[in-house]
């Protein structure tokens, strides 16, 4: 087994190749995560420049233009926390050290995106909604956002949930000497 | 480390990633992905390596832990079949049947668990136990128990798939 494992077939890569894999800029998933939170970050950017006049910012209280900004702000945080996370991927100098350690960031990484998402929707319905005089359809309306987004949060949780159990159980198997 | 003297390094370990990147992806584009990931992965980690252990060691230890712990497309556990894949293209001058036996030897590793898959790429690759038990962070007396339980499933994979 050892001798048809040692032959096994590979490509010799140059160093020049393996020079450009260093950087950031040419990371494969760190990559398509940076282009998103690009787009992300300079859209909301250019919510909070003009939602001031377009969403009749001027017209409410301070409060509510606190929440409206303070909820995008928290959002772009959170963002970028997320790229953080996707970066760190050795917590230790054994694997299941490691393991326990991104499993750790991950469980609050994703009870923070719940809450940021949370954060987000509540703010924006708390904004939009300040002050407004509240007849059937409205509350039939904002029943059906918080009944979406609650929607979105429990596929959020439960995509969450799935990564995090598979790494839990790969742990698990990595300590057990009585599996199978 | 600066950078050229971690090329070097890279450079004369990389038959070590590209055994990870086999064992852990299944497609071409996705061994890639993993294998620059892996680089990247290591020029960040090198400045916590110091040398109390072999450098092989340590590029195992980042190069399991990242094709570990990175998420990819999920497709059915064990959906495909080894035969089914696509194996690599084998040195003009190699016998095919040894190119043959190398390619079911991947093949089943590649059906067992993701944890006993580290295991035995170290045990094949000659390590002792006290370095897989380092690397993995289990004891000695674990490693030999994993290590006797997988060659068994390795056996029986081969058998039940191939009669040999």
């Amino acid at each position: 087994m050892k001798n048809l494992w040692a032959g096994q077939p590979t490509e010799e890569k140059q160093k020049e190749a393996l020079a450009l894999m260093l950087t950031e800029k040419s990371h494969p998933i760190l990559k398509n995560i940076r282009k998103q939170l690009l787009l992300e970050i300079s859209s909301w950017l250019v919510i909070l420049c003009v939602y001031y006049s377009m969403f009749d910012g001027q017209m409410r209280p301070w409060i509510a233009n606190g929440v409206f900004i303070m909820s995008m702000v928290q959002a772009i945080a959170f963002n970028i926390s997320g790229y953080l996370v996707a970066r760190n991927l050795i917590h230790g100098d054994n694997l299941v050290t490691s393991l326990s350690g991104y499993l750790i960031s991950l469980k609050r990484f994703k009870w923070t995106s719940l809450f940021s998402r949370m954060i987000f929707m509540g703010g924006m319905l708390f904004f939009f909604l300040y002050g407004l005089d509240m007849d059937i359809r409205r509350v039939l309306a904002v029943g059906f956002i918080v009944v979406v987004s609650a929607g979105q949060l429990w596929f959020l949780h439960s995509q969450w949930s799935l990564k995090i159990d598979k790494l839990t159980s790969l742990q698990t198997n990595l300590v057990d000497t009585n599996n199978r | 480390m600066d950078e050229s003297h971690f090329l070097q390094l890279i450079s004369a370990h990389q038959q070590i990633i590209h055994k990870v990147c086999r064992l852990y992806r299944d497609t071409p584009i996705d061994r890639e992905d993993l294998f620059q990931e892996i680089v990247f992965q290591l020029w960040r980690s090198i400045d916590s390596f110091r040398g109390q252990s072999t450098t092989g060691t340590f590029i195992y230890r980042i190069a399991l832990n990242t094709a570990i712990a990175t998420f990819r497309k999920e497709g059915k556990k064990n959906a495909v079949s080894y035969v089914d894949q696509v194996p690599d293209l084998p040195p003009e001058n190699e016998d095919p049947a040894i190119a043959e036996r190398k390619e079911r030897l991947i093949g089943a590793i590649k059906m067992l668990e993701e944890a006993d898959r580290a295991v035995i790429a170290l045990v094949l690759d000659e390590y002792s136990y006290r370095e897989i038990s380092e690397i993995i962070g289990i004891t000695e007396n674990n490693v030999g128990v994993r290590v006797s339980r997988i060659k068994n499933k390795i056996k029986k994979l081969l058998t039940n798939h191939y009669g040999n």
